[in-house]
């Protein structure tokens, strides 16, 4: 059976960083991906904005991920394309399948999971109507423009507001399709200020907030769509139907890490879809990491890279020994706990806080705020404070918080609160506890 | 007998719009409009860098164009082309109908330059 210090799935973004960061510490790395090319993603994702925080420069998705394929091709990590893992093992054994050699087997002594995310379908939110051809998620009609040079149809109405139904409101317009609308469930845009000025304000793309497709018909192809307004109960209200003929629908309503070799290898999955994690992204499984979208959706691939970088590192050092990770008895166990105002919170634990470390919590709101403050609390005390201008549930959060063993007892609590709120939430976490 | 205030005459507002900042999460809402005198005055703003930004925003309209191009002998139809930088607003969709009718060839690297010039804009 071959041997490897580190495995990464999946060659995106996520792993591309995984990989690097854990050859620099002397591991042995390969690389395994299911499509042609490395890039994962970001090869389709050709607008620009990628890399301001990373490398401070402005760059298109296959820019920034060019940066770090060459840097995979300078370095002495092996890569293996065309392949799909199809299963793990908790002792670290990989399965992978590809048409040159078959079935292969390799030991390795780490496994870093970077599979990344697949879009949530039309079926998936039971949207009525027929079921024609014309109706794709907003990222594989991006797929067929962007790299396959197909024109989706011409026509088009978006489900969505969130960054990727912007975008592909944009480029459906500059590949001379009519894009008819966007509806949105939300009474807000879900993506970033900047998408909505640039992908609908500037080609005077109808925004409908509130509203979402009730109907769809056609038999062989879309014909047409109609929208109704949603009250607070996301019940359609009568009267406020719109009938729009379109030939091509694009749904872009989320995606969903793609976590499935992790559940088959028995990783326990958080509340956010991807794996329950600790303070070194190793999931339930010792030795197994993970990182980038298939762990938390992300919405800057310069966090993505960071959050790959640290899973790449521990990596290496568990592979090499160097790094022992406790499981925790019960009584030792910390618990991260998303609070007011919280979705989820990364890691979901702390397994080895024995001296004074700074840990790093990615989280999301539920609603969006201005002038509020994060909160970590344990213990009945305030542990960690932040101050921020605006929150928003579209825009992931992360600080690094000091944790010291002393004041943190099993439970760590995440809340995201108005300046006034603060004493009574006090209150009511010491009288919970008590 | 008719008379005009003179508070009246500069309070005209000529080409009046609102423009919304993008350079930070405020996303102030700018009014801008030209005086008078033909000066570029806007309210709104919370800012200098959203002055900045909405009087060139006003004026000189700028975006990116970033689109694909067909590619002879490659895996696949197109490859992801992009402006060097920015051009003027009224220009894109003429940019882009030029780089539709382009065709480069295979091998093409990040940075390779594919039209010069494009519509003068260097």
């Amino acid at each position: 059976m071959m041997q490897m210090d580190i495995v990464v799935i999946g060659g995106g973004p996520a792993g591309l960083a995984a990989g690097l960061a854990a050859q620099e510490k002397g591991a042995e790395v390969m690389i395994i991906e299911r499509d042609h090319e490395l890039g994962g993603i970001l090869q389709q994702c050709i607008h620009n904005g990628f890399g301001l925080k990373h490398f401070k420069e402005e760059l298109t998705g296959p820019e920034y991920a060019q940066r770090f394929i060459d840097q995979v091709k300078e370095s002495p990590i092996q890569v293996m394309l065309n392949s799909i893992v199809l299963s793990i093992t908790p002792d670290h054994q990989v399965m992978v399948m590809n048409a040159k050699q078959g079935i292969v087997h390799i030991q390795a002594k780490a496994i870093i999971l970077a599979m990344g995310c697949r879009e949530r379908t039309r079926g998936a939110i039971n949207i009525p109507g027929t079921r024609p051809a014309g109706i794709f998620p907003a990222g594989q009609a991006q797929r067929f423009i962007n790299i396959e040079g197909y024109l989706p149809g011409h026509r088009v109405l978006i489900l969505g507001s969130g960054d990727i139904g912007m975008i592909m409101a944009r480029r459906c317009t500059l590949e001379g399709m009519k894009v008819l609308g966007v509806a949105e469930v939300l009474p807000y845009p879900s993506g970033l200020k900047r998408n909505q000025v640039q992908c609908l304000d500037d080609y005077d793309i109808p925004l409908y907030l509130r509203h979402t497709i009730i109907d769809i018909r056609g038999k062989e192809r879309v014909e047409g769509a109609t929208i109704a307004q949603i009250d607070e109960k996301w019940r359609p209200i009568p009267g406020t139907e719109k009938y729009f003929d379109c030939d091509t629908i694009l749904f872009s309503v989320g995606l969903i890490p793609e976590n499935e070799i992790s559940v088959q290898a028995g990783i326990s999955i958080a509340r956010n879809g991807g794996p329950d994690v600790n303070e070194y992204l190793q999931t339930t499984l010792p030795g197994i990491f993970a990182c980038g979208n298939v762990l938390q959706v992300h919405d800057l691939v310069d966090f993505v890279t960071e959050e790959a970088q640290h899973a790449g590192e521990n990596a290496a050092l568990y592979a090499q020994g160097k790094l022992v990770i406790p499981t925790p008895s019960p009584e030792h166990k910390i618990t991260i706990v998303p609070g007011e105002n919280v979705g989820y919170v990364v890691p979901e634990r702390i397994d080895d806080l024995h001296s004074e470390k700074v840990v790093k919590f990615s989280y999301r709101v539920k609603n969006p705020r201005s002038n509020i403050r994060t909160q970590l609390i344990s213990n009945g005390k305030i542990i960690y404070t932040r101050r921020h201008k605006f929150v928003l549930p579209s825009e992931m959060i992360s600080i690094e918080a000091k944790l010291n063993p002393e004041d943190v007892d099993h439970e760590i609590l995440v809340n995201v609160i108005e300046k006034d709120q603060l004493v009574n939430i006090i209150e009511r976490t010491m009288m919970e506890e008590n | 007998m008719e008379t005009s205030s003179p508070s009246s005459i500069s309070q005209e507002r000529k080409e009046e719009r609102e423009i919304i900042c993008v350079v930070c999460p405020n996303s102030c809402r700018l009014t801008v409009w030209k005086d008078a005198k033909d000066n570029v005055q806007i309210s709104g703003n919370q800012c200098g860098r959203g002055l900045v930004y909405g009087e060139n925003e006003y004026l000189h309209p700028v975006r990116m164009v970033i689109t694909t191009m067909r590619i002879e002998g490659a895996p696949y139809a197109v490859i992801p082309v992009r402006s060097e930088d920015s051009i003027p607003k009224p220009l894109i969709f003429q940019a882009i109908k030029m780089i539709n009718q382009s065709m480069c060839r295979s091998p093409v690297k990040v940075g390779d330059v594919l039209i010069e010039n494009i519509l003068g804009t260097k």
